[in-house]
């Protein structure tokens, strides 16, 4: 974290030039006064310059690569943390490099959920709710390797649909899993899909466009 | 794994200086009973129970290698409750 310190006639003055030199927003440092300034006898005896010490934040990408680094620690498992990638509104972590993964991601994924979960929560608690953004997980390509095979399986299962002109369903969808069978099937004029049934477990039918049957 | 749950904890409510965490060790379980200010229960829990939940499922997957079961209970609310300990 950079911080330096800064001298001003007023404190306002004072901060405002540390922040300029920084770089960073009001919003994004922390400032702590040294000294206020002091108007001192008639505005000439005694009269001292406004000092303070402005702290720019670490960014939140690295706020969250920093949690997660410490949550996975004090769990007890060595691996690597990266920032994969910042957005606007999104960060993206990755964990590599320790045999202890596949305790990470657990059963279809849920630990590395959780994971994110917690680590989206504890990232963005103090920040105002137009600055936060998600935190995406991944641990040794898994959710990219899942993403892959969901979107193969959402392919053939509208290939499924369209030949036989019934309805195909996928069960028991997160809903980034969810979220992804749609995006697949977006662009296939000959399906239609929707989401059925009660969050953990909803499903998401394929149903083929009426009137449109092929093979 | 008491300084997972603290930390995790302190860092999703509004007053940290507030959290306890207790840890209740079984033969063959373990239970961290976890209290927080009133005010900051619902950061802890989360919509239906999400942040609770995720915490558990992190924390046990954390145990795996301890092979005990392990709960998290939050200021003595939800599903635990007129559970008994035999110590």
């Amino acid at each position: 974290m950079e911080s330096i310190e800064q001298s001003g006639r007023t404190v306002d003055e004072a901060v405002e030039a540390a922040l300029e030199a920084l770089g960073v927003s009001r919003d994004e440092a922390d400032v702590e006064v040294l000294a206020q300034e002091s108007r001192g006898l008639l505005g000439i005896l005694g009269h001292s310059e406004a000092r303070v010490r402005v702290t720019a934040r670490a960014g939140l990408a690295q706020r969250a690569c920093d949690i997660l680094a410490r949550t996975v620690q004090l769990m007890g498992i060595d691996a690597q943390v990266a920032i994969v990638d910042e957005e606007p509104d999104a960060i993206y972590l990755e964990l590599h490099g320790s045999p202890d993964l596949g305790l990470l991601i657990g059963k279809r994924g849920q630990t590395l959920s959780a994971l994110q979960l917690l680590v989206a929560m504890m990232t963005n608690r103090q920040q105002h709710p137009d600055k936060r953004k998600r935190v995406i997980l991944d641990a040794e390509g898994y959710r990219a390797r899942r993403e892959r095979a969901l979107t193969a399986t959402a392919h053939s299962a509208a290939d499924r649909a369209k030949r036989t002109g019934r309805p195909v369903t996928i069960g028991s969808l997160n809903p980034r899993e969810r979220r992804i069978v749609h995006i697949a099937l977006a662009d296939d004029p000959g399906v239609t899909t929707r989401s059925e049934g009660e969050d953990p477990q909803r499903n998401v039918i394929i149903s083929p466009r009426s009137g449109l049957r092929h093979g | 794994m008491n300084e997972l749950v603290t930390m995790i904890v302190k860092a999703l409510v509004d007053e940290p200086e507030q959290v306890a965490v207790n840890e209740v060790a079984g033969e063959r379980s373990i239970i961290f009973e976890v209290r927080v200010a009133p005010d900051d229960l619902g950061k802890v829990i989360g919509k239906g129970g999400r942040i609770a939940n995720a915490l558990r499922t992190l924390v046990r997957a954390a145990g795996t290698k301890d092979r005990k079961s392990i709960w998290v209970d939050i200021n003595k609310v939800g599903e635990s409750e007129g559970e008994t300990l035999d110590e």
